[in-house]
Parts: structure tokens; C-alpha cells; sequence
């Protein structure tokens, strides 16, 4: 037979290596919440338009509904949960505290990641450019514009003005 | 939403994905960037399903871009993001940059990829009117051999290419224009991020502003993407006016046929086709008109 | 699992609210924009939402749906799932008889005639699944148990079912009629709500009238989807008979009293809900859908906590929808744009016949198509048709956003037809501010308002006369530019006889030895941030910080029973009911105190967690001293203080009437937040695209109790209004095959498809309730649909197309004006 039913992967999640044997079919999000009991990316649409199960693999924005577990075999992942230092949050999360950016919260780890991900390419972003960077995360609550002013506070923070 | 079980196979070289593509043909799949083909699996809409993914992630010979005997040759497995970003690409195939600046959102261009784009031959995908327009082909390998598939000839029916199964679309090949030449990508969005169609123009001109050569192509406004001839051949031999614009528009519209669909009639496609072609071809022949020029703007001509 | 929120200190510096309104009520913490204390585990990652309840031996649900939209379900065979390895087990609709009894109907508890038999309501016995007949796409048929989701979907690839396709009726119009094919073989047709509402004298006003203008307007279908699906996971103590269900709903106190009137076996089962987080509502999880019922039956069957997360495209087919409604409208009116009377005959497109509340939706629509002005002559008729769609529901804006679309374009299109300027006519026949409480035509009592200013508030920040003369040049180049406006109102906080919606709002108070204090309400929160206001309210008057109040909602056995969340209610009764649950524990403590003090309790005030003598910094005692004699010093107590400082608090909303008069009037909804919108557009004729140029809006929503969460509330609702009008509509092809399967298809906006907005307040506190709060986030789901169609049609008319089909997408437009239909 060729190729695997089963294989363990081995994936760095923010900072540490974790590893699970899983059916080759396993959808990386299902792998990070049910395996490695991350739960803070959320499924919401299963069809990768919906953005909340977006994480960093490799420093690049994806949507981990949209990819299964054995492709992310030996890469590096960040989740919302490294987002912190311990329980402080950090400027981007303080940023949508600061600027009542969430309602119901179901969207806003992968939104914070999508943030995350423009921020460390483009430093200075222009609120279009925001809207941009978040075309992929639909949010039913908030309409957008307090998610686009918390960027834009955090990203001036980061910059020092 | 998931998919039905497979067997998950990570490709090592070229070489051993055309092993296994020999041995299993339509029971295997090849796993590009997994933008398109994963959604069917988790709708369960890939039929026959196949049986063995391969996994091409892991084969970075299949990634960036170098010019080669007038082409400029991109490879298969280059995402939407690194075609976005690849200056050479912009210089040759502004229409290019255009579309993988556009295509999808931020993490669908992370994650999709160019030759996954055209093998999933869907409607609205914005890789086929490009390379159609631009007359370029695809690389194609096999344990019997190689070719070179023309764009035109490319797409069989909505997510159909003539691709052979045990072949591996390795690169994908525009041409390169010797002189003033340009190309541009434009779309209709709906909403931001879901277009209803695109129109693809290339075009070379000469010292006194005549139109030497063109290439037109559409996405969303036929069944799957298409080239059409007629509206390009309006354009050959003459020098850009109004005029001009609004007769190949006619030809543009006249040849689309009745694509009527439930998202719209082929009466309203043939409107978008028209204000789309007028987009395309003022910014293909601007950029064509001033040699070197960055594309209009950031994100897309549209 | 359970929702409790405490405000963290962190947020207590940050109490100075940067955006006061002028005008709004502000206190210590009361009108100030005090951060979120919800926040903080949503950031993080680990908050808990129904998906990631975890429990030993988890099994998980999959449902398989009816694939047509009308069929008789001819054959269920289910003997290859069952042989399936790893399914656990599966039910069909012809096992479920033996364990529960028909479905309770939801809103309404009664299947009795109401009185005077209007509304006549039609229901249907139902069990959770179809057995012999299918009546929409989506229609729950079979549950298969498994022990992974992804062996549950391959199970549903096994299902052997045989059906007849009937035809399906999918106009409601025509369903109505007699030749319609009919879904339920025992009703004499498919109207399932017949209502007429009238009042005044119709028939005088379109005698004396100058000029009539009539109108076929339909609004198209779209709802709430929530990015977060529903989910359900059940778990079955055999033992103590008692069932637990984690639900993503806005109603766990109805869903776990419809869950134990519905199951049979075992008998007498106990029922606890806990919603944990949920994200986000605006309706759609406010019902008593299938899934709700079999799937903590099979936890109960199986012996084992069973879960159900629905997918996308499940929720596009199975979760309701709403909106889509018929409206044969006219109005009479004097040549000087005085309107006389409204008569409208309405065919609301009910879907089937399942309890998810658009019932009562579409019978509010009848209620406040008057809309804000003073319209005393009219007459309704709502015809409520069955047809094979997904059921109509509640959907954040319920019944009044069609009301108020199809009132706001009659203005515009009485304002051709006399000749006068839209703003001007409107003015003409506003309610005026000194005729408040105003008593509609069909009941209510319109609490306060100032329409005319709030409109020409929008005008100006619109630039209205800019606006015309860019307008005018436009036009003469040929470009189709419009302008639109409208003035929606958004009645909130409704109650109704026989219904699950009470008019009352319960909270129960406690602080405990230690001063430290916990608020418990029989609300839901999915989004809002109730934890958060909820203790500034308490803060505000017990004189703690917002930190020290902890507050419980959504666990049925930690709180009081309430009704839940909808209709903007908690900002109304629930801000009510807290305020006035934490001054009778603030009478207490000072009762206590003054005991102690050996002074007057009305000398006394609460303050920095103490009880002060007013004007005497000297005599105070602390919130802890005052505790511990409450509890543990009870000798210390005056005769016949009771111990303990915990009570409840039931607050009945004083601006309501339950009962319909003779004319089918009632007064159900008790306050009337309004927004006073207006919009620039630009139209391309050659692809129907349609770009907002402006968007003003100007709400009016009483006192604002944390303006910075009712600009979020605002803001979020105009994106909702503005997706629902531009973009979204679920539609279905001849077969009655919906054609949005995900959000692919179903376009909701993104960041890059909502305009800059422009904003501003005005606020008319509501006189009947101790905040003057109204409800905060409906209307702005309203107000632009009717703003931004008004809008388009202006930008149309120099080509002479009459706007008639929402939504104002590039097809539908389009077509519009090219005259060859509505398009495909």
C-alpha cells in the first residue's frame, strides 16, 4: 500500500514541540483543539472563508480548517495562546480590550492572529491596509471599526508613538 | 465537515510523485496548496475520491520563478503571496501580479497556489483568464514524458483540465515580450474578497502606439475560464481610441455566449464583461505604453 | 463551563469614559465607557464555548437532513450505518414517539385559540424528525452516534432513504392560494397565520384622500449567521434522572422547561441548560430547534454525553431564517403630503411549520408598519404561508425591520407622488416630541423620542444640500447618483400573551460575608457584555468597585428562571430589574448600618465599600462589618430583619399590556429606540454595482449606560442591516434547493465592504424605567435597509426604474434595470 492511514506529527506550537499520532485525515484545527487541547482557534464556517481558525505556520497567516495535520509535520505554529506573557496580555490583545474590539469573542483569535501576522510584515499599516490584512476573518458582531482601530493603536504602540 | 478516509503520502522528489502517479493514476491526487481541493474533500464532492493524497508541500524545486529561453517560468507550487511579491513577475506579467494580489484573502494567497489555482479550473479563479491571456502554458511530466499545454487548451469544463492523471503540472510559463508590453487583471467584485467575473488583457505595442499583438481572457463570465480571440483580434493593428475600446467590447460581449447561472444571467454577464474589458485594456495599455511601469495599484486593478 | 465574569482590577483605573454624550445619565460607573471583563479569556484563547465542552466518553452526533425540499420519505433504511464500525447508534423520526411527546410550540405555549381567535395559528405535531414527509432542504430525517465526527460523516454516506419528490411550493403568495400543492395534508390550505390588526377608520381615510399610492414590496430573506454554529452536547445522569445540556442559546431557561415537557422516557426528567460562551445570537438561537431535543436524547439513550456541532452548511439549511415578506401596501394622502391611513395585505413566507419564532415576528410586522408617524387610520392582514424552506425565525431586528423597510419606502414613493422633498414629508407627519407616550394605532405605547431633530441631525451631518447639488451635477454627466434616508424605529422588549415572553425580569442579589457581591439573572448573554454593565449597575449603587460584582447568567441551576435573551430586553427590564435588586440590598445594608451607627438609614450612603454618614466622614462602617452581621451576628439585627443579604428581584415592565383588544391591538412592546439614517450611493448601470458614497446615522437609544458598548452594539447592527440589504439572501432554485451552502455563497460583509460610517446621539431617556436605558442594538439593523433601498431608488429614477427586489446586489440591480425581471 502506498502512503499512511496513521502517523504521528511532531509540530512546534508556540515554542514547544508537541506531537500526536492522528488519522491522516485529521484537519490541523481539529489536531491543535482535540489533540493538543488548543482551543482557542474555533471552527466556523468549514469552508475557509470564515477566518476563525486562522493560525501562524511558519509566520505566514492559513487557515487550519483548510489543511490537514500531517502538513504541518516538523513546521513551527502559532496559536492565540502565545499570544501572552503569562497574564499579561500583549499590545495587540490589550489593544482590543482597550478598543472594545470584541463582542462575543468567537472571532477574535483568529482576527488577533490575522493582526499579528500584518503587524510583523508591515509595522505602519494604513487603516486600509488593516481592512485588508482582516478581508479573511468575518466578524458577525462588531462591524469592524473598533477591530481597526485596535490595530492601528497597537501597531502606534509598537512604533513608540 | 470531513473528508472520507485516504491514504497520506509525503512527496520526496519529483521523481517519486511521477512513481506514484504512474502506478495509481486517477486513485491518486497530488496536494498542492489545498485552497480548493481540500474544501471538495471535506464536502465530499470529489468523486471518484481518491484514495492517495501526495502531498507536494515538501518539494521547494517546485517553488519561485526564473526566466528561461523568453519565458518566464513559475513554479507549480509557488504560492499566491510569493507570485504577488516577485518583482520579475510584475515586469513581465503585471496582469499576473494583479490577480495573485487579489485572488482569495491574506491566508487563501498564504496557503493556495498557482498551479493548484489553474488545475481546480474554478469559475471566478483568476490564474487561467491571466495565463490565457497572456498565451502562456503549462509544464507538464510524466514517466512518459514532458509537454507544454497551452493555456487555451488548459481547461476541459468547469474543475476539468486535459491534464492526464498521471501527470504533474510542474511550472507555469509566460511568455516574455520583447518591447512596450503590458497586461492587467480586472474584477468585479461582489463583496470584497468574491468576484463575479474577471478580464484578462495582454497586449504589445509598437513605436507608434499601435496594438501589435493581444490576448484576451475571462473568468466567471463563461463556465470556466476562456480565451476569446475575437474581442483581441479587434485590437490587433490598430492604434488605442475610444472607438477602438467600444467595437472590441462589442466583439467581447457578442462572443460570450449565454452563460446564465444561479448567479446571475449571461445578459448581465455580458455588462460586467464590457466594463470590465474597458478596465483591463486602459491599464494593459498604459502599462504597455510606458515600459517598466509598476501596476496601477496595490491590490488589483480592480 | 459556567459564565461567571468578574471585572478584573485592571479595568477599574480605566473607568473615564473618553465619548460622554452630552445629555446622558453618568454616575460613578453608570454612562461611563468601563472596559470588558469578558474580554480578557475571549483574548487569551480560553474561553469556553459549547465546542469545547470536553466530557469522558464523548460521542458525537451527525444528523442526516432531508435532501429535497417536499418528498415523501418512501424508505429509511439504516442497517449499513449501524454495521458501520464506531457508530454507536442511530434514531429515526419513527423511533422518536416512544421517548418524547409532540414538540411544545415556541413562542407561543399554547396551541389554544388566542382570543377572539385572532391570531388563528396553525401548528403541527412534531418530534424532532420527519417520518414520512420532508418539507424542506435540511429537514432533520435521522441522528447517527459515533464515536468521532469524522466517523460520523462517513456514516452518513451509508444511508440508504427512497423519496418521492412532490412539488414544492416556494412563493407564499401563490402557497396561499387554492391550487397550491399542500404541505400538511390536514389543513384546509397553507396559510398557518391568518391576523388582522386595524384601528381608526380606514376606509374614511382613503375616501377623503387626494392622492393614493400603492406599492408590491417584498423583502427579501436573510438572517443573523453567527460565526459560531450551533452546538449542543448532552449528558445524562442516570442516577438522579437529571440532564445536563450545554447549549448554544439565548434561552436556556425555555429550552430546559420545552426539554422536560417533551421527553416522555425517562419520566420526569430533570433538565439543567448551561449556555457557556456563546458567539453571538441576533436570533438565530432563539428557538426550540430539533437538534435541541434528539441530541441530549441520545446522550440520554446512549448512556454516554453525546455532542453536536453544527456545520456551516447545515446552518444555512437547518437554522432559521427570516425577513421575507409580501407587502401589498397603499397609502392615502392630502396633496400637502398629510398622511391619512395605511392598508397593507402581507404574505409572509413562513418556510415550515417548525417553533422557531417567526410567528411571532411576522405578526409584529402588522403591528409598527406606522412606523414614527401618525398614522391612526389603518388595517392589516397578515397571511402567514407555509412553504418548503427552512423555517422562518427570529433574526435581530424581528418583524420590525420589515415594518419599518416597507413604511420607509411608501414615504419616499408618497413624496414623488405629491412632489415634496422625502425629509419634508417625513417632518410633515412625524410624531412630534410633546406627544410622548404616544399611543400607536395598534397599541403600544411609544415611550419618547424626537424624530424630527434626530432627521434633520442626519440631514445635516449628511450635508443634505451638498448632497442634492452634487447630485444634480452628477446626473448631468449621466451618473446615476441617489440619496436615501429613514427614520426606523426599533420597539424592544416585547411580551405577549401565551407566549414564552414574560414582561418580567428576574435577578437575585447576594453579598456575602465578606462584602463581596454576586448578581444572578435569568438573561443570556452572547456578546453584549451584560457581566460588564451588570456591575456598574450594582457598582453604582452599593458603592463597590465594578471588581467586587461577580455575575452568573445562562446556567438554569444558578439562576433565577427568566426568559432569556432577545428583543433588546436586558437593556430595558434586565438593567431594571438590577438597579432596582441592588437598591433594595443597599436598603438593607443601611438598615443594618443605621442600627449599628444609631442614625436615620436615609442618612446614610454607600461609598468606597463602606456605609457613610452623609456629610460625616467619621461615622462609617464597613460593607464586611455590615456582612458578618447579617450572617453571623444576628442578634445584632433590628426585630424582624431576616438574616443574610441575598433577595430577588422581579421586575415587571411597567409600559406593557398582555391581552389583544377587540381590533387585535395590543401594547407588546414597551420601549421604541430609533435611528435616523442617511446614505449616499452611486450606481453603475453597466454592472448593477452599487457603491455607498456616505453613511450617517444618528440613534437614539435613551441614556446610555456604557457608550462605548452601545456604539459597538450600534455599529455591529448597521453592518448587519447594511449586509443584509447589499449582499445577502438566501435563494432557492425551482426545486426549492437552496443555493447557499456556506459563507462562499452567503456573502456577509467584510472590513473591506463597510463604509466609513458617521455617526452621532441623541438621547430621550425612556420615562419608565429607573435608568431611562432602551435598547441598544437592533436598529441599526433596520434602519438601513430601508435607508439604502430609498437611496437606490433615487439614484434610478432619472431612468425610470422603480426599485421593487432586495437585496441591492450587482444581479439584482441590474436586472431591475434592464427591465428583463429580477434575474435569476
Amino acid at each position: 500500500m502506498i502512503g499512511d492511514e496513521r502517523v504521528n506529527v511532531t509540530v512546534e506550537v508556540n515554542g514547544q514541540q508537541r506531537s500526536g499520532e492522528v488519522d491522516v485525515r485529521m484537519l490541523l484545527i481539529d489536531f491543535l483543539r482535540e489533540e493538543l487541547s488548543l482551543t482557542g482557534a474555533h471552527i466556523g464556517c468549514d469552508s475557509t472563508n470564515c477566518g476563525a481558525c486562522t493560525v501562524l505556520l511558519d509566520g505566514r497567516s492559513i487557515k487550519s480548517c483548510t489543511m490537514f495535520a500531517p502538513q504541518v509535520q516538523g513546521r513551527q505554529i502559532r496559536t492565540v495562546e502565545g499570544l501572552a506573557d503569562g497574564e499579561t496580555l500583549n499590545p495587540l490583545q490589550q489593544a482590543f480590550h482597550d478598543n472594545n474590539a470584541l463582542q462575543c469573542g468567537y472571532c477574535t483569535p483568529g482576527m488577533l492572529m490575522s493582526a499579528t501576522h500584518l503587524l510583523e510584515q508591515n509595522p505602519e499599516p494604513s487603516p486600509q491596509e488593516i481592512r485588508q490584512a482582516i478581508s479573511g476573518n468575518l466578524c458577525r458582531c462588531t462591524g469592524y471599526a473598533f477591530i481597526v482601530d485596535a490595530i492601528e493603536a497597537a501597531a502606534a504602540e509598537a512604533r513608540g508613538a | 465537515m470531513y473528508p472520507p478516509r485516504f491514504r497520506y503520502l509525503r512527496a520526496e522528489s519529483t521523481e517519486h510523485v511521477l512513481d506514484v502517479l504512474a502506478e495509481l493514476g486517477a486513485d491518486a491526487r497530488v496536494l498542492a496548496g489545498g485552497a480548493s481541493l481540500i474544501p471538495q474533500l471535506k464536502y465530499r464532492s470529489v468523486s471518484p475520491s481518491p484514495s492517495v493524497l501526495v502531498d507536494l508541500g515538501w518539494l521547494d524545486d517546485l517553488r519561485g520563478t526564473s526566466r528561461v529561453d523568453g519565458q518566464l517560468r513559475v513554479g507549480a507550487m509557488t504560492r499566491h503571496v510569493e507570485a504577488g511579491a516577485d518583482d520579475v513577475l510584475a515586469e513581465v506579467a503585471p496582469g499576473a501580479r494583479d490577480a495573485a494580489r487579489s485572488i482569495g484573502d491574506p491566508q487563501v494567497r498564504n496557503m493556495g497556489t498557482i498551479g493548484g489555482g489553474l488545475a481546480a479550473v474554478e469559475a471566478t479563479g483568476d490564474w487561467g483568464p491571466v495565463l490565457v491571456a497572456a498565451g502562456g502554458s503549462v509544464h507538464a511530466v510524466s514517466r512518459d514524458g514532458e509537454r507544454d499545454v497551452l493555456a487555451n487548451d488548459l481547461f476541459a469544463g468547469p474543475l476539468l483540465t486535459t491534464l492526464r492523471p498521471d501527470e504533474l503540472m510542474t511550472e507555469v510559463r509566460f511568455p516574455v515580450m520583447a518591447g512596450r508590453s503590458g497586461s492587467a487583471h480586472a474584477k468585479l467584485m461582489i463583496r470584497a474578497v468574491t468576484a463575479l467575473g474577471s478580464c484578462s488583457i495582454a497586449l504589445a505595442i509598437d513605436a507608434a502606439d499601435r496594438i501589435t499583438w493581444a490576448g484576451v481572457g475571462v473568468g466567471g463570465l463563461t463556465p470556466y475560464p476562456m480565451s476569446v480571440p475575437e474581442a483581441a483580434a479587434v485590437l490587433v493593428g490598430q492604434p488605442m481610441s475610444p472607438e477602438l475600446a467600444t467595437e472590441a467590447k462589442s466583439a467581447l460581449s457578442a462572443a460570450l455566449g449565454s452563460h446564465t447561472d444561479v448567479k446571475t444571467s449571461a445578459a448581465h454577464r455580458r455588462g460586467i464583461a464590457g466594463s470590465l474589458f474597458v478596465e483591463a485594456l486602459d491599464a494593459a495599455y498604459a502599462r504597455a505604453a510606458v515600459a517598466g511601469v509598476a501596476p496601477i495599484t496595490e491590490e488589483g486593478a480592480s | 463551563m459556567n459564565q461567571i465574569v468578574t471585572t478584573t482590577t485592571d479595568d477599574v483605573a480605566s473607568t473615564q469614559a473618553p465619548d460622554e454624550v452630552h445629555g446622558n445619565l453618568t454616575g460613578r460607573y453608570v454612562g461611563r465607557s468601563v472596559k470588558r471583563s469578558e474580554d480578557r479569556d475571549l483574548l487569551m484563547g480560553r474561553a469556553t464555548f459549547v465546542g469545547d465542552v470536553k466530557l469522558p466518553g464523548l460521542l458525537h452526533a451527525v444528523i442526516y437532513r432531508s435532501p429535497h425540499a417536499h418528498a415523501r420519505l418512501l424508505k429509511l433504511d439504516l442497517t449499513r450505518v449501524q454495521a458501520l464500525p464506531g457508530v454507536v447508534m442511530v434514531l429515526a423520526g419513527s423511533d422518536l414517539p416512544q421517548y418524547v411527546r409532540r414538540m411544545e410550540p415556541f413562542p407561543f405555549q399554547s396551541r389554544d385559540p388566542f382570543l377572539g381567535g385572532n391570531p388563528r395559528i396553525k401548528f403541527f405535531d412534531r418530534h424532532g424528525l420527519a417520518i414520512d414527509r420532508v418539507r424542506y432542504v435540511g429537514e432533520p430525517v435521522a441522528v447517527i452516534v459515533a464515536e468521532s465526527r469524522y466517523i460520523g460523516e462517513d456514516a452518513l454516506d451509508l444511508v440508504d432513504a427512497e423519496y418521492e419528490v412532490l412539488p414544492p411550493v416556494l412563493d407564499a403568495e401563490a402557497g396561499a392560494g387554492p391550487d397550491a400543492p399542500k404541505l400538511y395534508d390536514s389543513w384546509e390550505d397553507n396559510v398557518s397565520i391568518n391576523f388582522h390588526v386595524s384601528g381608526g377608520d380606514v376606509e374614511r381615510a382613503f375616501a377623503d384622500a387626494d392622492v393614493v399610492v400603492s406599492e408590491v414590496l417584498q423583502h427579501h430573506r436573510f438572517s443573523g449567521t453567527p460565526i459560531e454554529p450551533r452546538g449542543i452536547v448532552g449528558s445524562y445522569d442516570r442516577n438522579a434522572n437529571f440532564l445536563t445540556v450545554w447549549d448554544s442559546t439565548q434561552i436556556s431557561h425555555v429550552v430546559a422547561a420545552l426539554l422536560e415537557d417533551s421527553i416522555l422516557v425517562p419520566e420526569s426528567i430533570k433538565v439543567r441548560v448551561i449556555a457557556p460562551k456563546v458567539g453571538g445570537g441576533f436570533g438565530q438561537k432563539w428557538g426550540f430547534y430539533p437538534e435541541e431535543l434528539v441530541v441530549p436524547l441520545a446522550s440520554v439513550l446512549c448512556g454516554r454525553p453525546v455532542k453536536w456541532i453544527e456545520t456551516r452548511r447545515e446552518h444555512m439549511v437547518a437554522t432559521n431564517h427570516a425577513r421575507e415578506q409580501k407587502h401589498h401596501i397603499e397609502m392615502a394622502l392630502k396633496s400637502d403630503g398629510t398622511i391619512l391611513g395605511v392598508r397593507d395585505k402581507i404574505y409572509a413566507d413562513m418556510g415550515d411549520a417548525y417553533p422557531v419564532g417567526g410567528f411571532a415576528s411576522v405578526i409584529t410586522t402588522t403591528m409598527f408598519v406606522p412606523g414614527a408617524y401618525r398614522i391612526q387610520n389603518y388595517d392589516c392582514h397578515l397571511f402567514g404561508v407555509v412553504t418548503n424552506k427552512t423555517p422562518y425565525g427570529a433574526h435581530r431586528g424581528f418583524g420590525k425591520s420589515e415594518a419599518a423597510y416597507v413604511i420607509e419606502r411608501m414615504v419616499d414613493i408618497a413624496a414623488t407622488a405629491v412632489g415634496m422633498d422625502p425629509a419634508e414629508l417625513r417632518q410633515k407627519n412625524f410624531i412630534q416630541p410633546d406627544e410622548f407616550p404616544y399611543r400607536c394605532v395598534t397599541g403600544s405605547r411609544y415611550d419618547s423620542g424626537d424624530y424630527p431633530r434626530a432627521l434633520d441631525m442626519a440631514l445635516s451631518a449628511a450635508d443634505y444640500l451638498g448632497a442634492r447639488a452634487m447630485q444634480e451635477a452628477a446626473r448631468t454627466e449621466g451618473r446615476l447618483v441617489g440619496i436615501g434616508m429613514a427614520l426606523a424605529i426599533e420597539p424592544s422588549s416585547s411580551t405577549r400573551m401565551g407566549s414564552y415572553n414574560s414582561g418580567y425580569y428576574t435577578v437575585r442579589i447576594k453579598m456575602d460575608p465578606n462584602g463581596r457581591v454576586f448578581v444572578a439573572t435569568g438573561g443570556n448573554d452572547e456578546g453584549q457584555g451584560h457581566a460588564t454593565t451588570i456591575s456598574q449597575l450594582v457598582a453604582e449603587e452599593l458603592g463597590v468597585t465594578p471588581a467586587a460584582v461577580s455575575v452568573l447568567e445562562g446556567d438554569t441551576m444558578g439562576t433565577p428562571y427568566g426568559s432569556g435573551s432577545y428583543s433588546s430586553r436586558f437593556s430595558i427590564v434586565g438593567t431594571s430589574s438590577v438597579t432596582m435588586a441592588a437598591r433594595e440590598l443597599s436598603a438593607k445594608l443601611r438598615r443594618i448600618a443605621a442600627n449599628l451607627l444609631e442614625v436615620d438609614p436615609d442618612d446614610l450612603e454607600l461609598e468606597g465599600g463602606e456605609v457613610r454618614v452623609r456629610g460625616d466622614v467619621s461615622a462609617t462602617v464597613s460593607l464586611q462589618r455590615v456582612a458578618r452581621i447579617a450572617y453571623h451576628r444576628i442578634h445584632d439585627l433590628v426585630e424582624d430583619e431576616e438574616p443574610g443579604l441575598e433577595l430577588s428581584y422581579h421586575y415587571r415592565d411597567p409600559n406593557v399590556d398582555f391581552s389583544a383588544d377587540e381590533r387585535g391591538r395590543v401594547a407588546m412592546f414597551s420601549s421604541f429606540p430609533y435611528a435616523a439614517d442617511v446614505a449616499v450611493v452611486e450606481v453603475d448601470p453597466e454592472t448593477g454595482k452599487v457603491v455607498i458614497l456616505k453613511y450617517v446615522s444618528v440613534h437614539d437609544c435613551g441614556n446610555m449606560l456604557n457608550p462605548r458598548i452601545v456604539e459597538g452594539q450600534h455599529v455591529g447592527a448597521l453592518a448587519h442591516g447594511i449586509g443584509g440589504v447589499m449582499l445577502e439572501e438566501f435563494a432557492f432554485d425551482a426545486q426549492g434547493q437552496p443555493l447557499n451552502g456556506n459563507f462562499r455563497d452567503y456573502l456577509i460583509p467584510t472590513a473591506l465592504d463597510m463604509p466609513e460610517l458617521t455617526l452621532d446621539h441623541l438621547i430621550s431617556p425612556n420615562p419608565f424605567t429607573p435608568g431611562g436605558y432602551k435598547g441598544a442594538g437592533e436598529t441599526g439593523t433596520v434602519s438601513p435597509v430601508p435607508c439604502l433601498a430609498n437611496a437606490v431608488r433615487d439614484a434610478l429614477m432619472p431612468i425610470g426604474v422603480e426599485l421593487t427586489r432586495l437585496p441591492l446586489s450587482p444581479a439584482r440591480i441590474w436586472h431591475q434595470i434592464h427591465s428583463d425581471g429580477a434575474g435569476p
